[in-house]
């Protein structure tokens, strides 16, 4: 007889098997409860992805023959909302244990289940850290013992129901891993709900929770299961504590019809700012109603890698300027750009700096060490990031407030007294304006078109003519200074 | 104790499977034996790789397994399916 394929051989690495997980333990039956129903779902295996955190159930993402992630510590939430949120499309799965989900991502979790977000959380409630040892966790019920408890547990488990039910959960259902059908069916129902769906499977772990607790085989613990347990329809949450003289209630406690995460956030941003397409791709469709705002383009416009690096004081719109060009570049012109801030504790005179990278290509890190563009808006800042000025680099300076000194070989520097411009035009406040406006006469890094566009997404509501004078008397400045008569 | 027959129960035809063990997956947990409800499966005389005995059909019940996947749901290990006879 030749070697027969496992039926769940489609959704299962059968290169990985035999898996890691001890005999008997419940979590091993649970993938494969899930694989099943995501068979008879009939979804693609090319938009399911399972994202799992640390402990034993972690190691699921990896016997999953899906897309999978392999978080850090607590955080497998965290990282399936960024999942979700770039991919829309994509049906999520978070597939972690207690101690990971409840105890060190608590957070994460209640705070997934307040925002309703769209996907489903499949919780391996073993009452212990299995992985490390059997060691006490936020779920040990009480009077069960332990590594850690050696005379008996004497703190309160989490009731997982009632916590996610207050918290706001669309579906919250509780078995064990002993009711493969119950599961099944309940991970079917989810993929049919669209926000926060919690199934917290109660699991049997022979080896270190049930050895300590005269049930040492996993025989023992799905009988023990079977027993314990008590299932009724539209069951209390607040009856859902976990006490080892009463049974284990199972059951589907909360099944709602609030509106997801995503649903909510398209409702109310297509209202207020006419974004109606979230696709992940960096692209964003602009309402058309508003003449001037321009859609991305179809042909981005070609940029060599361009590391910009911009200091001054804070209260001085360095922020705001990077923002500008990031947005310039990434949204308007259709190229790539990643913006990041840096600055003190201070709101108002400290140092402060931000950083643009804009590339037509794909940028691989944020960070920038030797950048090629200085911007410069500030003595106290020339200061501190003066050792960051390259060489042959281009600098750009207020030319009344900054004063360059030791300067590398071949910099080139363009100055303009954007501070007395910006006075001239109306406020000081706009001088980061008017070196937006000095930059982009003498740059080429994002087009004109764009870089106006940007501002008048990016300023104040109102203010908006008031900036565009401001860039005005800057570029102005900048031609001027390439026909060599400033 | 009095058994109701329908009156119709020729009419049905209990489906027949085939268990296959992949003996080598196996941790004997105990589980499919425990649980299958005709009873057929029992620990195997021999060891697998890792020193675990994993479930044999019984002599004589090859032809009774009723294809009701107890044993493929409730295995935590990959190691039990049972394949449909016509």
């Amino acid at each position: 007889m030749g070697q027969k394929r496992h039926p769940m051989g489609v959704l299962i690495r059968e290169d990985r098997m035999p898996h890691i997980f001890c005999p008997g333990c419940g979590i091993g039956a649970t993938i494969s409860n899930i694989a099943e129903a995501l068979l008879e779902s009939s979804l693609d295996p090319d938009k399911v992805s399972v994202v799992s955190g640390i402990g034993c159930s972690g190691r699921a993402a990896g016997y999953f023959k899906l897309d999978g992630f392999h978080t850090t510590h607590g955080r497998p939430i965290a990282f399936a909302t960024g999942l979700k949120l770039t991919n829309p499309d994509l049906t999520v799965i978070v597939f972690s244990g207690d101690g990971d989900l409840t105890t060190i991502g608590g957070n994460h979790l209640i705070h997934a289940a307040r925002r309703n977000m769209d996907m489903i959380v499949i919780c391996i409630n073993n009452f212990n850290y299995g992985m490390t040892g059997g060691q006490m966790g936020g779920t040990t019920p009480t009077g069960t013992w332990t590594t850690t408890s050696v005379y008996g547990n004497y703190e309160m488990p989490f009731n997982l129901p009632l916590l996610l039910t207050a918290c706001g959960a669309n579906y919250v259902a509780r078995w064990t891993s002993a009711h493969s059908h119950y599961i099944k069916k309940s991970f079917l129902e989810a993929l049919e709900k669209e926000g926060f769906c919690f199934i917290e499977v109660i699991s049997a772990c022979p080896i270190n929770w049930g050895r300590r607790n005269k049930l040492r085989t996993g025989k023992d613990m799905v009988k023990f299961f079977l027993d314990h347990t008590e299932i009724k329809e539209n069951p209390d949450p607040a009856e859902a504590l976990i006490q080892m003289d009463t049974p284990i209630l199972c059951g589907v406690f909360a099944n709602k019809d609030k509106p997801g995460y995503l649903r909510a956030m398209r409702e109310r941003l297509s209202q207020r700012v006419g974004i109606d397409v979230f696709r992940g791709d960096g692209k964003v469709e602009l309402p058309e109603t508003e003449e001037k705002l321009q859609k991305t383009v179809e042909r981005p416009k070609k940029v060599e890698e361009v590391k910009i690096k911009l200091a001054g004081i804070g209260g001085q719109g360095i922020a705001l300027l990077g923002l500008i060009m990031g947005r310039a570049a990434c949204i308007f012109d259709g190229n790539q750009a990643v913006y990041s801030q840096e600055y003190g504790a201070e709101a108002r005179g400290g140092a402060s700096a931000s950083s643009v990278i804009i590339s037509s290509g794909k940028i691989d890190f944020p960070y920038i060490k030797n950048p090629d563009v200085m911007v410069v808006m500030a003595q106290g800042a020339f200061r501190k990031y003066r050792k960051e000025v390259q060489p042959n680099s281009i600098l750009f300076i207020d030319k009344d407030l900054v004063k360059p000194y030791d300067l590398p070989e071949g910099v080139q520097v363009y100055a303009v007294p954007a501070t007395r411009l910006a006075e001239q035009v109306g406020r000081k406040v706009v001088a980061n304006i008017v070196m937006l406006g000095f930059i982009s006469s003498l740059t080429d890094y994002f087009s004109l078109e764009a870089v106006k566009s940007a501002l008048k997404m990016s300023v104040p509501k109102g203010t908006e003519e008031f900036n565009l004078k401001a860039f005005e008397a800057g570029y102005t400045y900048g031609e001027k200074l390439k026909r060599g008569e400033e | 104790m009095v058994i109701r027959k329908p009156l119709n129960l020729a009419k049905f035809k209990v489906p027949k499977g085939r268990v296959i063990v992949l003996a080598e997956r196996c941790k004997e947990c105990g589980l499919c034996i425990e649980y299958c409800p005709k009873q057929i499966l029992e620990y195997s005389e021999d060891y697998n790789e890792k020193g675990f005995h994993y479930p044999v059909v019984k002599a004589g019940m090859e032809n009774e397994c009723i294809f009701c996947l107890f044993c493929q749901e409730i295995c935590p290990d990959f190691a039990i399916f049972s394949e449909k006879e016509e």
